[in-house]
């Protein structure tokens, strides 16, 4: 096994590259419309309200008479912005804590597992409605809302993945060098379950932009005028009946994100992990 | 004031039993520059016992008596004073070099940690010293060996890289845990070379633990026999591998394939085996797989008797055994 193959391996994997490409897709969204949307997203125009889909408005407009395609556009980033800063609170926060516990053992290990179990306890988008309607709706409360409920994922995998590789021969080799378990967790325990983090924040960063998405629908995420993919479903359905197509290009591009984040993270836990891509 | 004094050491694990005696009074010193050999079966506290003069031991093991490092008490250091010992002074090195050593690093990186930890050297100067440590150990091609992982290195290489980490900070005492024992014959002979060597040149007291009767034959200066926790043998090894005073010892040595010996003709097997820890018999613990066994050795614990000068087996039917 060579290590600059690893690009080559990823690029066999079918899910992988499929994956590649759908977050591809919405990456781009999100980058061109920085520079450029076929209209203003917040631009209301009520005489063309619920037009269909013409050369004007590629997917026709909202109830305010809106240009759904330049909001789908503009609510990528919103989506993206969200899942990216949330999965990195979860792992910022959980990595830290799971390699504590796992470093440290004893009541630091039982405290801190306790307190993932009893945050796990509640669903997760429960818990993120709950400091939500605590803390009012706004994408930066969404934003910690999903940020939470990631930690206890992220503490619960750090301290398995760690404890099987601090059970290794070369932990007792480093420690018999004299390394300290501050040194060992950081050198030799983190590169080593760096891939399983990576998989795991992949899948997790589609399940942040799903509840984003449910944040926002509820009313409790992002705010008008800022266009979100959530709200824009919910908007939708008083016109699912007149307009359904204002309903499934919000749908689509939030299948289209949350299908290839899944599809890029199981590719990449086949490339990463060999054992467990043979065993299928 | 010896290098290291080792006095009734003991090392307990607890369970639902009560703590299982695992080490039990095990005692000797070793000065500079002298070897040292504990052989024993697998299972017998060889392991543990090493691991205990490292600090090294499992979670929840218990050890007691004393471990004197230059006089200083090491089971009642704490644990970063034993950090800076560890790799420092005390160095070991293991059974299997090909899980020792992390796979996501260099080998260079791997060795210059140590220097840069303990010795205090900066990036540049640790990397010179690795590659003059690499040529200690007659690594081929040893600059080139610096940018490597150790998937790309051989059994026997990695062993050499381990040593080299070892070898580091000059250690006072090196440790080696079956230094061989997962390495093909020829390079098993390298690498004991090597370790006898490198022992001589730089003047480090050894510790070879080995269940290989051969090898510690060959390298060391004084030998201890271990059964079920227990030194049951001690003494300088030419006479103590002519004298076998200990039922044990002498099964040991049966157990050793002859290249006289006649085709056909099996080897001699000690009967039974090694009782659990949690069980051993009160008296001695190798009655019940002893051929000279009586009431006695059953009933009391065996005296340790003086057999030679600086020779000692514990067991009561010595006089047999001459």
């Amino acid at each position: 096994m060579k290590r600059d193959g690893l690009i080559m391996r990823c690029l066999r994997q079918r899910n992988f590259v499929i994956g590649l490409i759908l977050v591809g897709i919405v990456l781009a969204a999100a980058l061109v419309s920085y520079f450029w949307t076929p209209h203003s997203p917040t631009r209301i125009n009520v005489p063309g309200r619920l037009a269909p889909a013409s050369s004007v408005h590629w997917f026709g407009t909202d109830h305010f008479g809106r240009d759904v395609f330049s909001m789908i556009l503009v609510g990528s980033r919103n989506s993206i912005g969200v899942g990216l800063v949330a999965v990195t609170i979860g792992v910022l926060t959980g990595v830290a804590l799971g390699l504590l516990a796992s470093a440290k053992r004893g009541w630091v290990e039982d405290l801190i597992m306790r307190m993932a179990d009893f945050t796990f306890a509640f669903p997760a988008i429960l818990s993120a409605i709950l400091i939500t309607a605590i803390l009012g709706p706004s994408t930066f409360n969404s934003i910690l809302a999903i940020g939470i409920f990631n930690i206890p994922v992220f503490a619960r995998i750090t301290r398995g993945a760690a404890n099987a590789i601090l059970a290794r021969d070369f932990i007792l080799a480093a420690r018999a060098a004299g390394k300290g378990r501050i040194r060992i967790t950081l050198e030799h325990v983190l590169p080593n379950i760096s891939n399983v983090l990576i998989v795991q924040a992949t899948i997790n960063f589609a399940l942040a932009i799903l509840a984003e998405a449910g944040l926002s629908y509820l009313g409790l995420g992002t705010q008008p005028p800022d266009p979100s993919w959530g709200r824009m479903l919910n908007e939708s359905q008083t016109f699912l009946f007149r307009a359904p197509m204002l309903a499934i290009y919000p749908g689509a591009a939030i299948m289209i994100a949350v299908l290839g984040l899944n599809l890029l993270g199981d590719g990449l836990r086949d490339a990463l992990d060999p054992r467990l891509a043979r065993s299928r | 004031m010896a290098l290291l004094a080792v006095d009734k050491l003991a090392v307990h694990m607890p369970s639902h039993h009560g703590p299982i005696p695992l080490v039990r009074e095990v005692s000797f010193s070793i000065e500079k520059g002298e070897t040292l050999g504990i052989v024993g079966e697998s299972g017998c506290g060889k392991t543990m016992t090493a691991l205990a003069l490292m600090g090294l031991l499992p979670d929840g093991a218990i050890p007691s008596g004393e471990i004197r490092f230059e006089g200083e008490n090491l089971l009642a250091q704490p644990e970063d004073r034993l950090c800076k010992l560890r790799g420092n002074r005390l160095a070991m090195i293991f059974q299997e070099p090909m899980s020792a050593l992390n796979p996501v690093h260099t080998i260079g990186s791997q060795i210059a940690e140590s220097l840069i930890l303990h010795r205090g050297l900066y990036p540049a100067d640790a990397e010179a010293e690795a590659i003059r440590l690499l040529e200690l150990v007659r690594m081929p091609e040893p600059k080139a060996r610096l940018a490597q992982y150790p998937h790309q290195l051989s059994g026997g290489q990695r062993q050499r890289v381990m040593i080299a980490i070892a070898l580091a900070c000059r250690p006072d005492i090196l440790i080696a845990d079956e230094p061989t024992t997962a390495l093909d014959v020829t390079v098993q002979a390298q690498i004991l070379d090597l370790i006898n060597d490198l022992v001589d040149e730089l003047g480090m007291a050894l510790v070879l633990i080995s269940h290989d009767l051969g090898i510690v034959g060959d390298i060391t200066d004084r030998v201890l026999v271990m059964y079920a926790g227990k030194v049951v043998e001690a003494g300088p090894t030419v006479p103590l591998f002519n004298r076998r005073a200990h039922p044990y010892t002498r099964g040991l040595f049966g157990a050793l394939p002859d290249p006289g010996r006649a085709r056909g003709s099996r080897l001699y097997a000690i009967p039974g085996t090694v009782p659990d820890p949690w069980l051993v018999p009160g008296g001695c613990a190798f009655a019940d797989r002893c051929p000279l066994v009586e009431q006695a050795c059953r009933e009391a614990v065996p005296p340790n008797v003086e057999v030679g000068p600086d020779h000692r087996a514990l067991c009561r039917r010595t006089d047999m055994m001459s």
